[in-house]
């Protein structure tokens, strides 16, 4: 019998440290819950349109979960630089992607873990649960969780400057990415400048996205194919984005 | 010098973090006015009442409990890095320190939510700068009180990550169980009689309808209204100081909590 790929070790070593945290793992699925019987309940009986907000709420729920789990691979991997782990990690006889793909893994296994159930939820309160539904829907989530993930890590230089100002542009970056997209309000709804935004953030073409695959109304959503392309585009980019900076970025750098 | 000066030099340090992290805070009080100017004016568009006016004294608050929280949150990492511990190698009573991060906390609180009340008056119509300037003491008061939940947190989180999940998951149900993000009337009527009046209670529902009623809506103080705002805050308060003076404690004469 061989031994794993080093890559494959690591990621085992990763995965078994994020979910050693069972209360971290129940939190996620509490707070969809919550959020979607509690507060999308009642946000959706004060709106007036569209209508079954409710649904619309919770699929955003579901991208916004996505970008917080990005969102802590991007931080742990700062956190492992700043505690001395990066430069451990640097000295292993692993190729410096390698060691990109396996954050990117990381991030993708924990978002489908922490995903699946709601979005079985909304699939079944929705009439839409069919394997094909679930397998697109889930294929969209793993493509956002890469561009997401590899985003975040590329930003990690920023923190090799100063964490303050790294905590800063990363929660500077998923307000914009967040308030101005359509996780939460279709752009039809929007004021003409915040749909304007709204159309430059590639949050929104996921979300819309994900949205398609689960059968909503086309008429508040964007065209499926430049969704597509758009999101294509995004993995590509970040994934060179998060290459780049781990090849030339990170060598000899502590956080400070 | 005495335990009453002792103390304040405690609050300096601990309220000082809060501007040490210049970034931070600014990039936190951005996250907020986007709460405001992105959310409540799109919902806004969305519903069939003023959900804005409605919606923005529901930031305030909820910048005050987050803000509050935070304390807690620096009083947790504390403990896990032994700096309480040092604190209470010091001459300073345990009970000084348990007032002394309490306060801490309302002055956090309400410097942080004040500067969200000054641009909830900015942007508001009607809003009356003199019901804001009476309502400070009442907002630190309640600061005070919310504090005092992330002195439970610290009692109940002994080890690992929990205290984390513990303060996300009670941050995300108070505020969701508050009239911070909808009106009582909508909860009426989709949830039961013992849920609304769980809600009602909130001491984030009551800090919310005094601000919505007093400070934007034009109406006199309601002595009941303010009572109860007082009394919610005290009995949290007092929670946290009994947690507090507990965790402390144990820290003090078994060396852990």
């Amino acid at each position: 019998m061989t031994a794993p790929p080093r890559i494959f070790s690591l990621l085992l070593f990763d995965l078994a440290e994020a979910f050693d945290s069972i209360p971290w793992v129940l939190y996620y699925w509490f707070f969809f819950a919550f959020e979607f019987f509690v507060y999308g309940r009642l946000i959706s009986a004060l709106v007036v349109k569209p209508d079954n907000y409710i649904f619309y709420y919770g699929t955003g729920l579901l991208v916004l979960i996505l970008f917080n789990t990005a969102s802590w691979v991007g931080r742990g991997f700062v956190e492992s630089a700043h505690e001395g782990r990066l430069k451990y990690l640097l000295s292993l006889p692993m190729a410096r992607n390698d060691l990109f793909f396996e954050q990117i893994m990381l991030g993708v296994v924990v978002n489908t873990v922490r995903l699946t159930p709601p979005l079985a939820i909304i699939m079944w309160l929705s009439g839409v649960m069919t394997p094909t539904v679930l397998l697109s829907t889930l294929a969209i989530i793993t493509l956002l969780s890469i561009a997401v993930i590899g985003l975040m890590v590329a930003l990690s230089f920023v923190a090799f400057r100063s964490f303050d100002i790294y905590s800063a542009v990363v929660a500077g970056l998923s307000a914009l990415l967040i308030r101005f997209s359509t996780m939460y309000y279709p752009l039809a709804y929007m004021p003409t400048a915040y749909a304007d935004v709204s159309l430059g953030n590639p949050m929104t073409y996921g979300t819309d996205l994900l949205r398609r695959m689960l059968g909503f109304s086309p008429s508040l959503l964007l065209d499926p194919y430049l969704a597509a392309v758009v999101v294509l585009a995004l993995v590509i980019g970040a994934l060179f984005a998060g290459m780049f900076t781990i090849s030339h970025a990170v060598e000899g750098v502590k956080s400070s | 010098m005495s335990q009453r000066s002792r103390i304040l030099r405690i609050v300096r340090v601990d309220v000082s973090y809060f501007f040490r992290t210049k970034w931070l805070i600014a990039t936190l009080i951005g996250l907020n006015l986007s709460d405001m100017l992105v959310l409540g004016l799109v919902y806004n568009g969305m519903m069939s009442f003023n959900y804005f006016a409605f919606f923005v004294p529901g930031v305030v608050i909820a910048g005050m409990f987050a803000a509050a929280l935070d304390v807690g949150r620096r009083v947790y990492l504390g403990l896990t890095e032994g700096v309480i511990q040092y604190y209470l190698s010091l001459p300073v009573s345990t009970d000084g320190l348990v007032w002394a991060h309490i306060i801490s906390g309302g002055l956090g609180g309400t410097i942080y939510s004040g500067i969200l009340l000054a641009v909830a008056l900015a942007i508001l119509p009607h809003a009356s700068w003199l019901a804001a300037l009476a309502m400070l003491p009442m907002m630190f008061m309640l600061s005070m009180g919310l504090s005092g939940i992330a002195a439970v947190l610290n009692l109940f989180s002994k080890r690992g990550e929990r205290y984390w999940v513990f303060a996300d998951g009670l941050q995300v149900a108070f505020l969701g169980m508050s009239t911070i993000s909808y009106p009582i009337s909508v909860i009426q009527s989709v949830f039961p009689g013992f849920l609304t009046t769980l809600i009602e209670y909130n001491p984030l529902s009551q800090g919310v309808g005094a601000l919505r009623s007093w400070v934007f809506g034009g109406q006199p103080v309601a002595l009941g209204a303010l009572g109860s705002l007082i009394l919610t805050s005290l009995v949290l308060l007092a929670m946290g100081a009994v947690s507090y003076r507990h965790v402390f404690y144990e820290v003090r004469e078994v060396g852990k909590i």
